[in-house]
């Protein structure tokens, strides 16, 4: 008891993450694919998609997590997305009259925002869409930021669309506020946000980073399921009997002991 | 530089020493390594003004390792260990446990020097007690939610290292630990040193 007691302490890490919904699921697709149209976006498209493939590398770059994220054109428009009934979703669209989202006075300082966020009944995402800042005359237009400030607004944007809430952490990705920073750099905290939604297990596909992020489904049951402590617990159990195995039979003198 | 020279002769004698002593060391038994684990050292950025580098952690690690001579030279080493998240965070509704699963087999390059291989896995822990909580999102709040389930990652690890055999008791134990190794995304490296006691 003394034991589990201590365990209980050690592993009580406090840490700043959440979630956009309550027990949400990541999105059942692997990979997801992000569908982008670039009308009315104030950058051109070779330079969209360079800095939707820095956000995207962002996210695909996470050892412990099989989420694997890509791009693909649409020609899907505002109103579709907002009617709800988009087929091609997550999106990521430029938003001409985005003060009709958000409002007035915050159009003039959010340069993006993620709306629709809705999942199946089994809590795994199945909705989303990414309004950037297109509306003229306002110093949010992602026309008006620096390239990393809109990289960092776009994976950010990305992580609520793959599920994370804000986190209360200043240097997480996750944080509400760009402040001072000028790359998309995901701190330990956003890491283990999205590993929570996304896990990865190695011990039902391929080893070392080679085959199971393509091959493996997101499920509803994947990063709860018992099921997938079976097999450690199975190896840790194949580990002990060899060694003590190994064990009995070294109790002979061995040539190492002269 | 005169206590690094120091610090070298202390460890040359101690080496003399630990040649008469390195065959116990690596005899049939358990050891206690207790060490600290410096996490993502590819990961490594350099902070803005006002914040702080937490991409990378210098954490705690504690483990069990066995020494199971399978001949003259070689040693099955398995172990098992636990990260120790003793660094405080944010708040307190997230739990994490993080802890390796090593399969590693030593051979010795000098009487003192045993090179360590092999492959291990690292499993991941994550766990909340769910509920809202209000967070600011810029221009006024918004609702969010911490974990409410469980969540497991099991991640295959290639491990290699260096012991230092001290004293037939004590072992000074450095490692790496790569995981993903082959996809130049997600290839990740933590680094482990451990000071080691055979109970």
């Amino acid at each position: 008891m003394k034991t589990l007691a201590m365990f209980g302490f050690l592993s009580s890490i406090a840490l700043g993450w959440t979630h956009v919904g309550n027990n949400i699921r990541g999105w059942n697709q692997s990979p997801v694919t992000f569908y982008v149209n670039y009308s009315n976006c104030p950058l051109s498209q070779a330079e969209m998609n360079e800095i939707i493939d820095v956000a995207i590398n962002t996210w695909n770059g996470i050892t412990d997590s099989n989420l694997e994220v890509k791009r693909a054109e649409t020609s899907l428009s505002i109103n579709a997305f907002l009617n709800g009934t988009a087929t091609e979703v997550p999106v990521i669209l430029c938003d001409p009259n985005f003060a009709t989202q958000i409002g007035s006075p915050e159009v003039y300082v959010v340069p993006a925002a993620t709306f629709l966020t809705r999942t199946d009944s089994n809590g795994n995402l199945n909705y989303s869409g990414i309004l950037l800042n297109a509306q003229n005359g306002v110093d949010a237009n992602i026309g008006n930021l620096s390239r990393g400030q809109v990289e960092l607004t776009l994976a950010h944007e990305m992580g609520h669309a793959l599920g994370l809430g804000h986190s209360s952490q200043p240097e997480a990705l996750m944080y509400y506020s760009l402040g001072t920073k000028e790359q998309p750099v995901m701190t330990e905290d956003d890491i283990d946000g999205i590993v929570h939604i996304y896990p990865r297990n190695e011990l039902s596909g391929g080893v070392l980073g080679c085959a199971a992020v393509k091959s493996e489904p997101l499920s509803p049951h994947s990063a709860t399921s018992w099921k997938t402590l079976i097999p450690m617990m199975l190896l840790l159990i194949l580990g002990w009997a060899i060694g003590r195995v190994a064990i009995l039979r070294a109790s002979e003198p061995s040539a190492l002991q002269t | 530089m005169q206590k690094f020279n120091w610090a070298l002769v202390i460890l040359f004698i101690w080496g003399l020493e630990a040649q008469a002593k390195v065959q116990d060391n690596t005899q049939k038994g358990i050891h206690l390594d207790l060490g600290a684990v410096q996490t993502r050292l590819e990961k490594k950025w350099d902070a803005p003004t006002g914040y702080e580098n937490l991409v990378s952690s210098l954490t705690g690690y504690v483990r069990l390792r066995g020494t199971v001579p399978l001949g003259k030279r070689i040693v099955w080493e398995p172990s098992l260990g636990t990260l120790l998240p003793w660094k405080s965070g944010v708040d307190g509704m997230t739990r994490k446990f993080t802890s390796h699963l090593d399969l590693t087999l030593s051979y010795p390059l000098l009487p003192w020097l045993r090179v360590r291989l092999g492959p291990g896995l690292k499993w991941l822990f994550l766990h909340g007690d769910g509920g809202e909580v209000v967070l600011n999102n810029g221009t006024s709040t918004s609702s969010f939610y911490t974990p409410g389930y469980a969540s497991h990652s099991f991640v295959v690890t290639a491990q290699t290292g260096l012991s230092f055999i001290l004293t037939s008791k004590i072992s000074l134990n450095f490692e790496l630990y790569g995981t993903g190794i082959f996809d130049h995304l997600r290839r990740s490296f933590d680094a482990a040193a451990t000071l080691g006691w055979r109970l």
